[in-house]
Parts: structure tokens; sequence; C-alpha cells
């Protein structure tokens, strides 16, 4: 059954046309969670508070990209994440070991398929990434996260955010900036591959 | 020459990097950054950022996020009694207030004031000669017995009395006074009736059937979530 069959299935309160639409897009929606965030256990919660909210929002979804409608609730929900988190104490980002040490590389991004090198570097060059995303203003991290991480044109990030597509334009280039200038601050955290190609980019 | 982008060239850059410029600005950033080593430097740190970005780890979910009829069903479908039962009870409150406002028939306010008021009605009702036809009967009770009744009754009684009885012709004021004054014996020894809130035979069956209704629903809709809940357990 196609996307837009399994659409108009859930629409009619088809659960099961649904879970197979939540199945296709939940790592996206996850990993646009996490991005924003910056913490799985939110991450994770705002992905299903997402999947929650776009089932019984599914009747006014009326044609159109339904990756970006399904992103424009994730996003939602991640903002409703930072605004109760900023009534409450702050968690760490990092998932803590069995001594309340935040671990140097976490099992949660661990590929068992990859060589521990592999793994390490992967974990560094996410860490980095993830926290020069963190250090962004909400506002530009969901441009971000949008139109690079999950691809998104222009157009369907504006749709997304209700944002217009100059402010889209304007965000993205003083985030892509502002990352640039962080990327800098860590280069030498960074993992070689990495560094080869940042080399041959300038 | 070369100069410093500003932040609107930067916003073009970047807008230029994806594709998302229209021809002729294309082509015009496209000639700036053949002449403008600057420019074309700016474009480097942006494609940079682009490409970190583009490499960033996809994170696969840490597990399924698929719902259960319980995540979003806030409610159990009610059978369609519930929502009958719950409009009847409302339409039988309305009627119920309206009983009590209707001027004929079914009106409680009306038995109410009948109730509490029944004998000065009656008193006012009852014309003077009536009175004066009467008065021979009590005076035939023993002269003592009147006289002793006489001193008995309070001021206050006759007094109470004497506004709510019609003024009697002056010609038979002494006859009358005595009248009022066996009348006053029995309706002093009565005990004032208390007011009391007397419902119609239709008041009381709306009442009953409001009950019945109300339980009903109530039940219906409890058997209905019990239903429910073992079904999703």
């Amino acid at each position: 059954m196609d996307e837009s069959a399994l659409i108009r299935s859930a629409q009619k309160g088809d659960l099961d046309a649904f879970n197979r639409l939540v199945l296709a897009y939940q790592d996206m929606l996850y990993n646009t969670a996490y991005r924003v965030l910056g913490d799985p256990a939110l991450a994770a919660d705002a992905t299903q508070e997402a999947f929650i909210s776009a089932f019984n929002k599914l009747k006014s979804y009326r044609g159109g990209s339904f990756k970006a409608w399904l992103l424009r609730i994730v996003t939602n929900a991640c903002y409703d994440e930072l605004r109760r988190q900023k009534r409450r104490p702050q968690t760490p980002l990092a998932p803590l070991s069995e001594n309340d040490k935040e671990m140097e590389t976490p099992r949660w991004i661990a590929d068992p398929t990859a060589s521990p090198e592999a793994q390490l570097e992967k974990a560094e060059l996410d860490r980095a990434i993830q926290n020069c995303i963190e250090n962004l203003p909400p506002d530009f991290r969901a441009v971000v996260v949008l139109t690079e991480i999950q691809g998104l044109p222009y157009k369907e990030a504006a749709a997304a955010l209700k944002t217009p597509l100059g402010t889209i334009r304007s965000r993205l280039a003083r985030a892509r900036i502002r990352l640039r200038d962080c990327l800098q601050a860590i280069r030498e955290l960074l993992p070689a591959a990495f560094r080869l190609e940042e080399g041959s980019a300038l | 020459m070369s100069k410093k982008p500003s932040f609107r060239d930067l916003t073009q850059l970047s807008a230029y990097l994806d594709g998302e410029l229209s021809a002729s600005a294309q082509k015009r950033i496209k000639d700036r950054l053949a002449r403008d080593p600057e420019f074309a430097t700016a474009l480097d740190d942006l494609r940079l950022s682009r490409t970190v970005l583009r490499r960033t780890p996809q994170r696969r979910a840490p597990r399924n996020f698929t719902l259960s009829p319980q995540m979003v069903a806030k409610r159990p479908p009610m059978p369609r009694l519930v929502p009958a039962l719950n409009y009847a009870s409302l339409a039988m409150v309305l009627l119920f207030v309206f009983s009590f406002l209707a001027p004929v028939g079914t009106g409680g306010v009306a038995n109410q004031e009948l109730a509490a008021a029944p004998m000065a009605m009656e008193m006012e009702e009852m014309p003077a000669p009536a009175l004066a036809e009467e008065a021979p009967e009590m005076a035939a009770e023993p002269a003592a017995d009147s006289a002793m009744e006489e001193e008995a009754a309070p001021a206050e009684e006759e007094a109470g009395l004497a506004e709510r009885t019609t003024p009697l012709p002056t010609a038979e004021g002494v006859q009358a006074e005595k009248t009022d004054a066996n009348a006053a014996v029995p309706a002093s020894a009565m005990p004032e009736p208390e007011p009391q809130l007397l419902l119609t035979g239709y008041q009381r069956a709306l009442v009953i059937f409001l009950g019945v209704s109300v339980f009903l629903s109530w039940a219906l809709r409890r058997a209905t979530i019990a239903k429910w809940r073992k079904k999703l357990s």
C-alpha cells in the first residue's frame, strides 16, 4: 500500500495503517527531535508525543508533503519540551554510567558492525556537531535540522515552521556562519577523515 | 575591488549554495564569485558547514513509536443510549423548573400559597352577613367561657385578627367583637401551617423519571468504560 493510501486509511481511524507510517518515519522524527533537544530520552518523548498528536490531527492534513507535516508536528513538540525545560532544572545531555559519570562513547550511538576506532570517530563527530547545534538559538536549530539534516527545501521548511521564506534563508545563513566558527574551534577533536575533507573544502 | 561580504551577501551565498535563488540572482553571484576572492572564501566557509551537517550520523529510533489504541483513544465509544438519556435528563430538569413558573395546572407556587394562608383567604372571602348569622350559634356557648376566653385571648392576637378580618359595619360592632373573640379561639389553637413545597403528580413523575434516566446513563457509561478497559488490558 502506498503512502497516500495509508494516510487515507489512517484518516478513517485505521490505527494499523497509521502505525505503518510511524515505522516509516520514526527514525526521521526521532533524529529531528534529538538534534533539536540534544537528549535521547526527551527526544523519544517528543517523538512519541508527535505521533500521538499527528494521529489525532490527521483529519486536518490536507495533502502536500506528509514528511514536512510530520516534521512540523515534531518541531512543535520539541519547542514545547524546550519551554518545559526552561521551567525545570537542566538534565545532562549525555547518558550517565553506573558511577554517574558521563559516558565517553555512549552505547546508544555505537554501531556493533564498525571497528572500535570507527565507532569512536563517529561518536566524536556526532558529539562535536551536536554541541555546535545546541549552541544555536532554538529557532536557528530547527531551521538547520530541517534543511541540512532532514534535507527539506526552503519552501517546505518555511511551511513546517510557519515562518516566511526570507526568515528561513537568513536564519540558515546565520546558523551556517556560527557553525563554521564553532567547528573551527573544535577542529582538533574532529576525526581525521573529517579534517581531510575540511581541508579539501577549503 | 574586493570587500568583506555583508550579511545580506552571506544570505544570498547560502541560498546560492542550496540552489534557492532565481536565475538572474544566481548569475549575479557567479559574476561576483569570479572577480571577488573574499566572496569565494565566504562561499567555501558556508559549504564547509553544510558538508559537516550533512555528514551528521543519523540515529536510529531507540524503540518503535507505534501507537496502541489506549494511546490514541481518549474515551471509549459510548452506546447511543447514553447521549439520548443525557438529553432526556436535561429536558426533564428544564420541564421541572418550568413547571414552577407555569401559571395554571402544574404550578407548585400556587399550591404553596394556598397552603400557607387557607384561613385568611376563607375569612376574607366570607361576607359580613354570614358572620352575623353564625354569631347566634356562637352566643349559645356558656357566657362564662366566653368571658374567660375574652380575657385570656392575648391582645396581640386580637390586633392580628383585626388586621386580617374585614371590618364590620358599626351597627353590629359589639356582636362582631364577640364573634371575633370566639373565632380567635380555634384559630389560635390550630398550629400555623408550615410552608412546604407540594409537588403535583406531574412534577413527582418528572423527578422519578429524571432519577431513573440519570442512573441508567451513569450505569451504562460505567459498564462501557469497564468493558473497554478490560478489552485493552
